[in-house]
C-alpha cells in the first residue's frame, strides 16, 4: 500500500508534510542525501487531493524540494573549499618536480648548448662582419647598421645565456 | 704544494668511469609514457567538465548573489590548475622519453651547430667529423640513461603529489552527486506545475469514474441492453477526455524523461572521472615500479577510462545542442 492510500483528511496530509519536512532537516544536518525526501515531496504534490488549501500544503512541499536542493549544493561547496589549500600544496610540489624535469628534458636534449651555440654563433658573424665592414668606403649609415645587428646579436647571446642558467 | 697528476691517469680513469657508465647504461629501456599523457589529458577534460556541470547545477539552485557561488568560482579555479599541473608533468615525463630516445639525433643537431661556429671562426675541421660521428653514438645511449634516471627521479618525486591530487579530485567529485541528484530533483519538480499536477489528478479522477461506470455494466449484465444503451456514451465521452489529459500529461513526461537522460549522461561523467582519476594513481605507482625494473608499462585500464570519458562528453554536448534546438 502506497504511503499516501491511508491519508483521508486535511490534517492527516499536513501532518504528513511535516514529517516529510522533519526528515529533511535530520538528513541536511547530518550532510546525508534527501534525494529519497525529496522524490517522496514531489508525490506528495501528485498523490494530495485538489483544493486551495492542499495548494498551499503543495507550495509548501514544491519549495523544500527547491530548499533540499540549495543546501546541499552549498554544502558540498563548503567541502571542497575545505581540500583548496591541502590541493595547492599538492600542485606546487608536483610543479617543482615538473620543472626540474623540464630542465633535465633540456639537458638530455642538449638544447642548452645547441642554443648558446647558435647564438654564438650569431654573434661571431655579426662582429666579424662590423670588423670587416670599416673600409674607408663605407658610409656612416652602413656602420650604424652594422653596428646595431652586432648589438641585437650580443643582446640575443645575453638573453639565451641569462634563459638557461 | 699542489701535485700534478700524471695526465696519462687521468686519460685512463676517465676512459674507464665512461665505459662504467655505459656498462650500467646498456640495455636500459624507457616506457612509453604517451599512453598516460594521453590518460592525463583525458582526465583533464573530465575534471574540466565535471566542474562545469556542478557550476551549472549550483547556479540554477543558489540565488545569484550568494556567497557559495562566488566561493565554487574561486575554489574551483584550483581544481583547474591541478589538472593543468597533472597535463604538464605527464608531457614532460614524455619529453624525457623523447629526449632519451633522439640522443643521436640532439648530439648531431650540437655537431652542426659547432662546426658551424668553428667555420665561422675560421677552424673548419679542427673537431672533426669523425670525433661528433662517434660522440654522437655514445651520446645516444648516454641520453637513455639520463632519461631513465630523470624519469625515475620525477616519477618517484612526483609521486605522494600525484596520489593527493587524485585522492582530493576524487572527493571533489565524490562530493558532487549528491547536489546533482538534489538539484535533478528540483528541475523535475519545477516542471511539475500547479497545471500539471491539476491535470494529472482530473486523470486520476476520470479514470476511477470511466471503471466505475464498466464495473456497473458488467455487474448488471441482466438488464444489460438497457444500461448498455445509458452507461456506453458516457464511457465514450470519458475516453475522450482521457486521451486529451493523456496527451497533455505525456509532453510533461517527456520532458521529464529528457531531463533524467541529461542528468544521467552527466552522472556517468563525474562517475567515470573518478574510475579515471583511480586508475591514474594506479598507473603512476605501476610506472614507477616499471621504470625501477626497466620494464614496459600498461596503461590499458587508464586509457580505457579516458576513452569512456571522451565518449561520454560527446554525448553531453550532443543532448546539450537537442535541448538548445
Amino acid at each position: 500500500m502506497s504511503e499516501w492510500a491511508t491519508l483521508a483528511t486535511f490534517e492527516d496530509w499536513a501532518n504528513k508534510l511535516d514529517e516529510l519536512l522533519e526528515a529533511a532537516r535530520e538528513k541536511l544536518a547530518q550532510s546525508e542525501p534527501a534525494t529519497d525526501v525529496q522524490r517522496r515531496l514531489r508525490q506528495f504534490r501528485l498523490n494530495s487531493p485538489f483544493g486551495p488549501r492542499f495548494d498551499k500544503l503543495n507550495d509548501i512541499a514544491f519549495a523544500a524540494v527547491t530548499d533540499i536542493a540549495a543546501q546541499t549544493t552549498a554544502q558540498a561547496i563548503e567541502r571542497i573549499a575545505l581540500r583548496s589549500n591541502e590541493l595547492d600544496d599538492a600542485v606546487l610540489q608536483l610543479r617543482t618536480t615538473t620543472s626540474t624535469a623540464q630542465r633535465d628534458a633540456a639537458i638530455i636534449n642538449l638544447r642548452t648548448p645547441t642554443t648558446i651555440v647558435t647564438s654564438l654563433t650569431e654573434t661571431v658573424g655579426a662582429l666579424k662582419d662590423l670588423r670587416d665592414g670599416f673600409t674607408p668606403d663605407t658610409n656612416q649609415e652602413q656602420v650604424n647598421k652594422r653596428i646595431a645587428t652586432a648589438i641585437t646579436a650580443i643582446t640575443k647571446l645575453r638573453d639565451t645565456i641569462e634563459s638557461v642558467t | 704544494m699542489r701535485l700534478k697528476t700524471p695526465r696519462h691517469a687521468i686519460t685512463t680513469t676517465s676512459i674507464l668511469t665512461l665505459l662504467t657508465l655505459l656498462a650500467t647504461l646498456t640495455g636500459c629501456q624507457l616506457p612509453n609514457v604517451q599512453p598516460f599523457a594521453q590518460g592525463v589529458a583525458a582526465i583533464h577534460a573530465g575534471v574540466d567538465q565535471s566542474g562545469a556541470i556542478f557550476q551549472e547545477a549550483a547556479a540554477s539552485t543558489l540565488p545569484p548573489d550568494s556567497i557559495h557561488l562566488k566561493t565554487l568560482d574561486q575554489h574551483w579555479a584550483s581544481r583547474r590548475a591541478a589538472t593543468a599541473a597533472l597535463a604538464d608533468y605527464a608531457d614532460t615525463l614524455a619529453s624525457i622519453v623523447d629526449a632519451g630516445n633522439s640522443g643521436a639525433s640532439n648530439a648531431n643537431r650540437l655537431s652542426n651547430a659547432v662546426e658551424n661556429l668553428m667555420s665561422k671562426v675560421g677552424a673548419a675541421g679542427l673537431v672533426g667529423s669523425a670525433a661528433f660521428q662517434i660522440g654522437g653514438e655514445i651520446y645516444e645511449t648516454v641520453a637513455q640513461g639520463l632519461a631513465t634516471n630523470s624519469l625515475d627521479k620525477a616519477v618517484r618525486n612526483a609521486g605522494p603529489a600525484v596520489a593527493k591530487t587524485c585522492d582530493i579530485l576524487i572527493a571533489d567529485l565524490q562530493d558532487m552527486l549528491e547536489p546533482i541528484d538534489a538539484v535533478e530533483q528540483a528541475t523535475l519538480a519545477d516542471i511539475e506545475t500547479k497545471d500539471y499536477i491539476n491535470e494529472v489528478k482530473r486523470l486520476q479522477a476520470i479514470l476511477a469514474r470511466r471503471n466505475t461506470l464498466l464495473d456497473n455494466l458488467i455487474q448488471t449484465d441482466e438488464s444489460w441492453a438497457a444500461d448498455h444503451d445509458a452507461v456506453l456514451p458516457q464511457i465514450e465521452a470519458l475516453e475522450k477526455l482521457i486521451a486529451a489529459s493523456t496527451t497533455r500529461i505525456t509532453a510533461v513526461v517527456e520532458q521529464n524523461a529528457a531531463i533524467a537522460h541529461a542528468f544521467q549522461a552527466k552522472r556517468t561523467l563525474i562517475a567515470q572521472t573518478i574510475a579515471a582519476l583511480q586508475d591514474l594513481k594506479t598507473s603512476h605507482t605501476d610506472l614507477a615500479q616499471a621504470i625501477k625494473a626497466n620494464r614496459t608499462v600498461s596503461a590499458r585500464t587508464l586509457l580505457h577510462s579516458a576513452n569512456q570519458i571522451t565518449k561520454t562528453i560527446t554525448r553531453i554536448e550532443q543532448i546539450r545542442e537537442t535541448t538548445d534546438e
